[in-house]
């Protein structure tokens, strides 16, 4: 799918003609998303800048001008914006020195720092939790946090009930939380050693 | 410390364990590409935005006449309002006649433009 819309398209994108922003923004998705990703390798806060992005062009599409330039490189100017506004949150913020696994102990308490989750131990970390738990756990946990699937469609998938994906899923989520516990404080202990 | 059971509710529950779940498994996984969902609910929310926006301001296209006179009669509110201020203070009025006189003059201002644009 080519990035631009074809130029006859622009003036509708400037009147917030439906059907050019659905196949704009479609286009431009998993383009912004590569983007966002590959300042920071967070895919939770790409895809909060997707939409954070998504909807300042919706809600300022009154300063597109189809004479200055493409949709694309209008909403790039948007994206790029939404970078140095999130560079600039990070600069003030204390940067995550050390162990990141301390910050695992109160993960049913607070948001972990994007830092930690940007650190290539942490995602080692969620690696070796989620290949100890059982394979029907994983696949819940994944279903509904990776892909993003609603009860019902997991049951479909599993072959089971909604009621039983619940319980399911209630399970998996204690195993991986319990998972993470137990390699935090074998990381601590390693470290200590 | 909480136990991680204190915190873990219903399916959608929001919880900062179901929150914090959700972004180490995002950050552990290899995808490049957004989740199917994630796309089709961004695209749903922003269309109902657009669509709600046109609703709620719907675009008010005015010709030069009006703009024109609506720079005038700001211009002018503001000139009677600073004459009216003058006049009272070199009368020496009180604060609560000044208020009253300046109120008049812009409510005027304002009834005139009204009639006249109507």
């Amino acid at each position: 799918m080519p990035d631009e819309l074809d130029q006859q398209d622009w003036a509708g994108f400037a009147r917030g003609d439906a059907d050019v922003w659905r196949e704009f923004i479609e286009r431009q998705i998993p383009r912004l998303y590569g983007l966002f990703l590959r300042s920071w390798p967070n895919r939770s806060l790409a895809e909060e800048l997707v939409q954070r992005t998504v909807f300042d062009a919706v809600r300022g599409r009154g300063s597109y001008d189809p004479a200055r330039g493409s949709p694309h490189d209008w909403m790039l100017a948007i994206a790029r914006n939404n970078i140095r506004l999130e560079v600039r949150k990070r600069a003030g913020r204390p940067s995550p020195n050390g162990d990141v696994s301390r910050y695992f102990e109160t993960i049913d308490i607070r948001p972990l720092p994007d830092e930690v989750l940007e650190r290539e131990e942490t995602a080692g970390m969620v690696r070796s939790a989620l290949s100890q738990l059982e394979s029907k756990e994983r696949a819940v946990l994944e279903a509904k946090y990776i892909e993003g699937l609603a009860a019902a469609d997991i049951a479909q998938q599993m072959g089971t009930t909604e009621k039983a994906v619940h319980s399911l899923l209630y399970r998996a989520r204690i195993s991986f939380r319990r998972e993470l516990e137990r390699l935090a404080s074998l990381n601590r202990k390693d470290q200590r050693l | 410390m909480k136990r991680a059971t204190d915190n873990i509710v219903g399916y959608d529950s929001g919880t900062p364990l179901d929150e914090n779940i959700s972004r180490l498994l995002k950050t552990a996984s290899d995808s490049t590409q957004p989740s199917r969902r994630f796309t089709e609910s961004l695209i749903d929310s922003a269309l109902l935005e657009l669509n709600e926006k046109d609703k709620a301001y719907p675009a008010v296209r005015s010709n030069w006449l009006e703009k024109t006179m609506g720079w005038a009669a700001m211009v002018a509110a503001a000139c009677s309002a600073g004459l009216a201020v003058a006049a009272s203070m070199l009368l020496k009025m009180n604060f609560v006649a000044q208020v009253v006189i300046v109120s008049t003059v812009i409510f005027n201002w304002l009834t005139y433009l009204g009639e006249y644009l109507r």
